[in-house]
């Protein structure tokens, strides 16, 4: 993989998450936003070498985390870094395994797996806030505005967004492949 | 260079992704009193990104068309000019009605207030937002500007002069944080409910009620079912945790009104803002200065406790 074309790419997609995502989100629907890192934690996931996907993504997922700061209770926002660079490595993973059963070029596929990986990436960062969320702190950190239940709910709404605006970024990102210098040893036909 | 090659075979072996992994597990349980190393490079990471994200911030907006929420009717600008003004002119009223209040308190206990301290001197800025929280609606949000143009840690984020958005907890050289009031890590709010068509109604005789963050951007209280609230009552800022500048704010509007089960002489209310934080893309900071005594004009830290 060209590690410049990951890094102006991540630039793009973080900021197009911090900036652009939150104005997408529809007030009717409780403000759901899609992600765009995680359309990027998939694309690696499904054409990177396992090494470099695996790495590119704790890497996102720590950018990601230096983004989403959690708020003290009467006091400033804190960064946790962990959450996100987790629950990106967890949903590569899963990506992985399953990459060898689908056709990867396909739109579709991209977008049913975008669901599937963001839905894995909420379990576990939700998980982590969570766990967290037990411990005796003064000020408490806020992780979520509801229940955990409620965000969970949240991000399924997120991920399902996410897979809509999978169909069209995703059939880019795949044009955009010649650019990335993905190493594949089995060419398959059906690419 | 020998370090380079030693750091570039254990990155390529086998055993630093799982390395970097259990780290990273570690770095998530701890607890957050030991990580406040974090923000540095979080605020790195975010001067790098703003010029991009502030540019992905203004087509979002372009694309919701338009910066007001669309409680508000389309008006003319005159006409939003002089709704403006007229609710400036109250707000100011509420605060004036609130400060005498506190002098005829102050003065039952016989103490005497230098007369510089009722006069606070404010900085307004414009502040654009240049980056919001990426999966939480009701999360901080990062605006342009900070200790380079005077942003000061408890500054108050309005709209239109009167409508209170939320408050500043950290400032950098060149961008601060801002929590929306609306964000449940804002404590309970003391605020007064003005009858719909008394915006500029007597404070001291209107019924004090105390908002609880729900966090899906609305707010909920309690209120004796004899106080008669309605729907489309004016909600305002009545709290001596906040800064004098922000006194009489309008926080929303009374949304819904439902008899508790538990207690039937209380209502539990709604209370929703007019302007969302998410909806807009700049906002009017006001700095309180310092009076010449050297103490700050008013207010207390950021977020004090409101009980």
């Amino acid at each position: 993989m060209r590690w410049p074309v990951f890094l102006i790419s991540t630039y793009i997609a973080l900021a197009l998450e911090t900036g652009l995502s939150s104005r997408l989100g529809p007030q009717t629907l409780g403000g759901v936003s899609p992600s765009f890192v995680a359309l990027l934690v998939v694309f690696l996931s499904l054409f990177a070498t396992r090494a470099a996907a695996l790495w590119a993504c704790w890497l996102l997922g720590v950018l990601m985390d230096l983004s989403a700061p959690s708020s003290q209770a009467g006091a400033g926002a804190v960064f946790i870094i962990g959450p996100y660079a987790l629950g990106y490595v967890f949903g590569c993973v899963l990506i992985l395994q399953l990459r060898a059963l689908v056709f990867r070029k396909r739109v579709l596929t991209f977008a049913l797996l975008t669901f599937v990986c963001m839905l894995a990436i909420s379990v576990v960062v939700v998980g982590v806030y969570v766990i967290r969320s037990w411990y005796p702190e003064d000020p408490q950190t806020i992780y979520f505005e509801g229940s955990a239940l409620g965000e969970l709910m949240h991000r399924v709404g997120m991920a399902a967004y996410t897979a809509v605006l999978a169909v069209p970024l995703g059939w880019l990102l795949v044009r955009s492949l010649p650019l990335w210098g993905f190493y594949s040893p089995h060419q398959h036909r059906t690419w | 260079m020998e370090r380079m090659g030693v750091f570039r075979s254990f990155a390529r072996s086998q055993i630093a992704f799982p390395v970097a992994l259990a780290v990273t597990l570690v770095l998530a349980l701890l607890p957050t009193s030991w990580l406040g190393w974090t923000s540095a490079p979080a605020e790195l990471l975010g001067f790098i990104v703003q010029p991009l994200s502030a540019i992905g911030d203004t087509a979002g907006t372009w694309i919701r068309r338009g910066t007001l929420s669309r409680t508000v009717p389309e008006e003319t600008p005159e006409a939003s000019r002089w709704r403006e003004e007229a609710q400036r002119f109250q707000q100011l009223y509420r605060a004036e009605q609130l400060r005498v209040q506190e002098l005829e308190e102050q003065l039952e206990q016989l103490q005497l207030i230098p007369i510089e301290q009722l006069n606070v001197q404010v900085n307004r800025f414009h502040a654009r937002v240049v980056a919001s929280h990426p999966t939480s609606p009701g999360g901080t949000v990062t605006l342009r500007g900070g200790e380079r143009v005077g942003v000061t840690p408890g500054a108050i984020a309005v709209y239109g002069g009167v409508h209170l958005l939320g408050r500043v907890i950290e400032v950098s050289a060149f961008s601060c944080r801002l929590r929306p009031i609306t964000s449940r890590a804002t404590r309970a709010i003391r605020a007064v409910v003005l009858p719909a068509d008394q915006p500029g109604g007597s404070m001291s005789d209107a019924p004090a009620i105390s908002l609880q963050p729900r966090g899906d951007g609305a707010f909920i209280a309690d209120a004796e079912t004899i106080w008669a609230l309605a729907e489309g009552d004016i909600v305002c800022l009545a709290d001596p945790a906040w800064p004098q500048s922000a006194q009489g704010m309008l926080i929303g509007l009374v949304e819904s009104l439902k008899v508790k089960d538990s207690e039937p002489l209380r209502n539990e209310i709604v209370i929703r803002p007019r302007h969302l934080l998410s909806n807009l893309n700049s906002v009017v900071l006001i700095v309180e200065q310092e009076s010449d005594t050297g103490r700050v004009a008013s207010g207390s830290d950021p977020e004090g406790g409101g009980s």
